[in-house]
């Protein structure tokens, strides 16, 4: 036999003879951003991926940086990290975006941005589609705002010559209209803002936690009410806390000490009618409030974008390590650090970073890549590898 | 070349295109299939190894012995004994010196009053404490012998060079390890593999690699362009 005969021999006889078992291995480990041509390359490729995603090594929620600077035209840079795999992406859309103004987020999955004649939101996992609507009628600088069902609550964040800081609105999307409702509760009148509150939302509420003081109210945009304040703190050493959605609980995050002197940093789980049951869920190690605290001794904020299992958690004067928390199946918080991507050594541009949080499976990719509406980058020091 | 091991049994294995290969039985049950063949007493005469092409055959037993001298030479147990023995004597000589410093301690009392015989114990003790050095002899050493870190290392390189090669014969590597189930080369080519599908930016060029023809029809391609689309 000559060397092409046997090596057509050997050709025929294996190509797309790789058992199912050991294709799913594979594929666990590809990043879901190249899973998207294997699913096309023939029907049992396309079974293996999805086997592989569902019993594997399923997709994990990303966390979206968006670092803008803080001068016109305002260039921002959308990053992207994904779990599953340890990998950051850059994000390009497709036509880029125009930002006009300063992007802003006041929970873990919407980002906005507000100016005297417009009102831009967006809250699709990648932020590749943006609503542009009349703003709201009280001028506002940083309001909290929040999908909730069909409804976008705009609150507080009132600028000082506005007569209402506690003045509340609603988009109904579907009727494309505004509607201003019961304002925020007075207590909140020095922290209506969202520097000050930390948010969660379902498909039904949003719940508001001040910060420091950890008072939290819950609103519903449909009846258009605001509850009476919920004590969520269990805990008398809580200086700052932070709330998010955790299933049908709500996770909190809380710094206990003092600024200067930050003791721990907890996370509990609340349950109950009115989050009256408490559970603490984990500690963070010390060598990651080290590593939060940066360069500063001091800690006085964070802030947490909370998806399914994951907490990214960071502090506002020190972008530049991340912590990163997982729930596993048994409750059990497992703990690590990330360097921010989005911060680089060389650049000491002033830039504002927002972080989002977001459940990104390959549907997502697929329509954004599909669309031509986002194309993908790897961020590498090495190859950028384009999809 | 290791030593060999203790049966010293040669097991005769048989390629695909009827090639024959010699090989120590330690070194071929890194094969599970071979080793159940073994186990199960049924390797008299020759085991005919029926989807393995003698040149990928002749790749996985290089594969399997290097695997086995990796472990041989790593072998922990005879190492710290011997470490053992020389601190032992690294010890025995630095006590000598205590007696040395003795010595000096008595000989600056004797002397206290002259200026330069404390400077001479000064040289003298300094001298003496030159045990520090000794020390830091056998941290080395131990650092040295107790490094498996690079001996790992050194492992993990020649695999990463095992594994680099051409798609052909990756693919047969890959069916090669599943089919005789050979944990570490599996896991080895997996991860090759993967990182070859990271280097493709089509469908096609995933297609051609791997020799795969599409079993969809054009509608079927696009039905499935448009459920990633939809899909959660």
């Amino acid at each position: 036999m000559t060397m092409t005969e046997e090596q057509k021999l050997r050709k025929t006889e294996e190509a797309g003879d790789i058992r199912g078992d050991v294709l799913e291995s594979i594929l666990c480990l590809v990043p879901l951003i190249h899973l998207l041509p294997a699913t096309q390359v023939s029907k049992s490729w396309n079974h293996a991926v999805f086997s592989s995603l569902h019993h594997f090594n399923k997709p994990k929620p990303w966390l979206l940086v968006h670092a803008q600077s803080s001068r016109p035209p305002y260039a921002t840079t959308a990053l992207a990290y994904d779990p599953r795999s340890n990998l950051w992406l850059r994000i390009n859309q497709n036509p880029p975006i125009e930002y006009v103004s300063a992007l802003r987020s006041s929970n873990s999955t919407l980002l906005y941005m507000l100016s005297l004649s417009k009102f831009s939101f967006s809250f699709d996992p990648l932020h590749l589609s943006w609503h542009h609507v009349d703003p709201p009628l009280v001028w506002r600088t940083d309001p909290i705002v929040v999908v909730v069902g069909g409804h976008v609550v705009v609150a507080g964040g009132a600028c000082d010559f506005e007569d209402d800081p506690l003045s509340v609105e609603i988009y109904n999307l579907d009727t494309r209209s505004w509607t201003t409702c019961e304002s925020m509760p007075a207590i909140l009148k020095d922290s209506a803002a969202s520097t000050w509150l930390s948010v969660a939302a379902n498909a039904k509420k949003l719940y508001a936690m001040d910060q420091v003081t950890g008072v939290t109210y819950s609103f519903d945009p449909s009846s258009r009410i605001w509850s009476e304040p919920f004590h969520l703190r269990h805990d008398q050493n809580i200086y700052f806390s932070a709330i998010g959605y955790y299933g049908d609980s709500l996770i909190m995050v809380g710094l206990l000490g003092n600024s200067e002197n930050v003791k721990d940093v907890k996370i509990w789980e609340l349950k109950g009618e009115s989050f009256e049951f408490c559970k603490e869920m984990g500690v963070m190690p010390k060598e990651l409030v080290v590593k939060l605290k940066g360069e500063q001794t001091n800690l006085f904020s964070i802030r947490v974008s909370l998806m399914g299992e994951f907490l990214y958690i960071y502090n506002p004067g020190e972008p530049e390590e991340l912590v990163v928390c997982e729930i596993d199946g048994e409750g059990l918080c497992r703990w690590r650090s990330l360097k921010n991507a989005a911060v680089s050594d060389g650049s000491r541009v002033a830039k504002r970073m927002v972080l989002t949080c977001a459940d990104v499976g390959l549907g997502d990719l697929g329509k954004a890549v599909g669309s031509g509406k986002g194309s993908f980058s790897i961020v590498d020091s090495g190859n950028l590898q384009r999809f | 070349m290791s030593s060999s091991n203790n049966s010293g049994k040669v097991l005769k294995l048989k390629s695909k295109d009827n090639q024959i290969f010699e090989v120590e039985e330690s070194v071929a049950i890194q094969s599970e299939l071979i080793k159940n063949v073994v186990e199960a007493g049924c390797d008299i005469g020759v085991i005919p190894l029926l989807t393995v092409h003698s040149k990928t055959l002749r790749n996985v037993i290089e594969w399997c012995q290097k695997h086995v001298d990796y472990v041989e030479e790593n072998d922990s147990g005879s190492n710290e004994e011997e470490i053992k023995n020389w601190e032992s004597e690294i010890c025995e000589e630095g006590n000598n010196n205590g007696s040395d410093d003795e010595e000096t301690k008595n000989w600056e009392s004797e002397e206290n009053n002259n200026g330069s015989d404390e400077e001479e114990a000064k040289n003298w003790e300094s001298e003496g404490n030159n045990d520090g050095s000794n020390k830091e002899e056998v941290e080395n050493w131990e650092w040295e012998e107790n490094n498996d870190g690079s001996d790992e290392e050194e492992l993990e390189n020649w695999e990463s060079k095992f594994v680099d090669v051409d798609k052909d014969s990756l693919y047969a590597l890959l069916l090669a390890a599943d089919y005789l189930s050979i944990d570490s080369l599996l896991e080895r080519v997996i991860k090759q593999v993967a990182d070859v599908i990271k280097q493709c930016r089509s469908v096609e060029e995933v297609r051609q690699t791997f020799g795969i023809k599409s079993d969809f029809t054009p509608e079927e391609e696009e039905e499935i362009r448009e459920e990633i689309s939809w899909i959660d």
